[in-house]
């Protein structure tokens, strides 16, 4: 039998309660700040997908496509930033749900730009670290990716991406410079895009409420979004 | 005596429905549902009506406002605003009363009711001048000779009985909210609903029998608007019971299945390989539950370039040889077995340090995303079937 338990050390959960509680508190502050993103530029996740899309399509001024195409394994979904429209690609080999978890995900990309860092973060640069810059007291660093670069054209897997996109989104990309983001197959789980993605999905209406009775269900279980 | 013990007692049934109010208003804040608001409203309306209800706030807030029995007031209009907000929500629960022209039809209907009611209310109150010792307790029936006063607890108990009545209407007969179909899950809570609308109208024949009475300067059936003031009490606890149940089971059942999925997500994340954040191990809220359900998609998406359909049928023959094979979820088992055949063949090319093989095209399973959780659940219940065992066992040696 094959039970593959965390081993002490090397697994996860078995790091200490003082780990264990940094690590809730930093996931609690990260799911806070989408929640608040979210409620700041009007997302509604529990009227569906399509709503949140619509909106994000709405605060960017232009439409999102989002297309299903079988991508190299490694890339679970991607987005390309156009100039009259964004795509999101989704890896055709995902399963529903997955799908859904990688358009929340790709979705936050877009919509990076209207959040911005936290106002603490903001005054710290502001009021700390420009002037000492300016000084010449502290050298300009450029911003580190604490979760993975989210870019997606490597040497190894260039071929692969470039037959699985359409030629147009290729040119775009290759002859205009668009910028592309990418989601992998192993995600961080405190990657601010992927907690959106999750707390997304667990604040999303999946169904479209057939029967009419999701305001009982609302009401008395509170459990009519969500997975 | 009495009043410590009703004090108490009015206390505890405030709590409950604070507590349970605001446990719906957190809710409300992620799904914004104009029921779910409501049913918050309506528990939260509730906790005022028992707050002021308890002997020791009556006073407290009567002293302060400078009118001894002005919360019997405030109660009265806070429970005919809870009766108000349980017709709305049987309004809202319906499919066919919720359409924009059934809606207008009776607002147009029932809001100048209400609002008429709480106005006489509020003006015959004033007008009956009360400005005699409070009386938390029987506050009806003491102050029944006041023509007044007499007048503003018939206006109350004729607009309760008319909101009561529609309310059980909506939920009742068949065409009513219980017997819509789908989500059959909540039948049980919806009646618990009705019940509690219901049994304010014994609330209502017991005071009003015992203020008709008091009225004529006969004092002898006064004990009736205490049996009336309990019902009403049950009727709250019946009524935060019923609305939080579902909740409460469906909290369980989550925690169940993070408790069932975990296994599933320990069985897919690469035991060597580095676990990528988040340690979904302990269950505290919802997105628990999202978190780890990610963790497994990613890692059975991770696990498709090892999967090998020969598992499957080596499992699909096995199950058709079984005696009980009707009772068997072969789906579940080949999906079990050809994660743990895959989970084996990546680790040994972990170990071994061997190239990750071409991922299959194509399409996975289709399954729609409300169906995935139960579905991730029922493969983890059969992650360690003993068919899934021998199918392991026997397919060949070469691939594992």
């Amino acid at each position: 039998m094959d039970v593959l338990l965390p081993a002490p050390g090397d697994g996860p959960g078995v790091r200490g309660p003082r780990f264990a509680l940094r690590e809730a508190t930093a996931l609690w502050s990260r799911r806070r700040r989408v929640v608040r993103a979210a409620k700041k530029l009007g997302l509604r996740p529990d009227l569906g997908l399509q709503a949140v899309v619509a909106r994000v399509a709405d605060l960017r001024g232009q439409p999102i496509d989002i297309v299903a195409e079988p991508l190299p394994r490694a890339t679970t979904g991607l987005c390309c930033f156009g100039e009259h429209r964004d795509t999101i690609v989704v890896n055709a080999a995902a399963e529903p749900l997955h799908r859904v978890l990688i358009t929340l995900h790709e979705l936050w990309h877009l919509i990076e730009d209207f959040v911005g860092p936290r106002r603490p973060v903001r005054i710290w640069r502001r009021c700390v670290l420009t002037p000492l810059e300016r000084c010449g007291l502290r050298e300009p660093r450029p911003a580190q990716a604490l979760f993975g670069e989210h870019s997606v054209f490597e040497l190894d897997n260039l071929p692969d991406v470039l037959n699985a996109l359409s030629p147009e989104l290729v040119r775009a990309v290759l002859d205009d410079r668009r910028q592309v983001k990418m989601r992998g197959e192993h995600n961080h789980g405190h990657d601010p895009a992927e907690v959106f993605a999750r707390q997304m999905l667990q604040m999303l209406a999946l169904d479209e409420d057939t029967d009419g009775t999701g305001p009982i269900t609302s009401s008395f279980a509170h459990r009519r979004t969500g997975i | 005596m009495l009043e410590t013990v009703l004090t108490t007692v009015n206390l505890m049934i405030f709590a409950v429905c604070l507590t349970v109010g605001l446990a719906k208003a957190a809710a409300a804040r992620s799904d914004r549902d104009t029921t779910l608001r409501i049913t918050a409203s309506v528990l939260l309306c509730a906790a005022v009506v028992y707050l002021l209800s308890a002997p020791a706030a009556y006073r407290i807030v009567g002293t302060a406002a400078d009118s001894p029995s002005l919360p019997s007031l405030l109660v009265n209009i806070a429970i005919l605003v809870c009766v108000g907000h349980a017709h709305a929500l049987t309004l809202l629960w319906h499919p066919r009363s919720r359409t924009p022209e059934a809606l207008r039809r009776s607002v147009l209907l029932w809001a100048p009711m209400y609002a008429a009611a709480i106005i006489a209310m509020t003006v015959l109150f004033w007008a009956a001048d009360l400005s005699g010792p409070a009386r938390p307790l029987s506050f009806a029936t003491s102050y029944a000779h006041v023509p007044a006063a007499c007048a503003m607890e018939l206006v109350y108990l004729t607009a309760l009985v008319a909101g009561i009545l529609a309310t059980v209407r909506q939920c009742r007969g068949p065409d009513g909210v219980i017997a819509l179909p789908g989500r059959p899950g909540l039948e049980g809570s919806l009646r618990l609903f009705a019940l509690a609308v219901a049994l304010d109208l014994g609330y209502v024949a017991c005071t009003g029998a015992a203020v008709l009475v008091a009225s004529q300067g006969n004092h002898t059936w006064d004990f009736l608007a205490a049996v009336g003031s309990s019902a009403s009490s049950t009727s709250a606890l019946v009524a935060s019971y019923g609305l939080a149940k579902p909740a409460l089971m469906a909290r369980a059942a989550e925690r169940a299945d993070h408790a069932k999925l975990l296994t599933l997500w320990q069985t897919v994340t690469p035991r060597s390989g580095q676990v990528p954040g988040g340690t979904p191990v302990t269950w505290w809220n919802r997105y628990a539950l999202a978190d780890l359900l990610a963790e497994i998609l990613d890692g059975t998406y991770a696990l498709r370039p090892w999967m090998t359909p020969a598992v499957a049928d080596t499992v699909k023959d096995l199950a058709e040889a079984q005696p009980d094979a009707v009772y068997l979820d072969v789906k579940s088992l080949q999906d079990a077995a050809v994660i743990r055949h895959a989970c084996q063949l990546r680790d040994r090319a972990l170990r071994l340090g061997l190239p990750t093989p071409k991922a299959p095209s194509g399409p996975g399973e289709a399954t729609p995303p409300t169906l995935e959780r139960a579905r991730q659940v029922r493969i983890a219940a059969h992650l360690f079937h003993p068919l899934v065992d021998e199918a392991l066992a026997r397919v060949p040696q070469e691939r594992t």
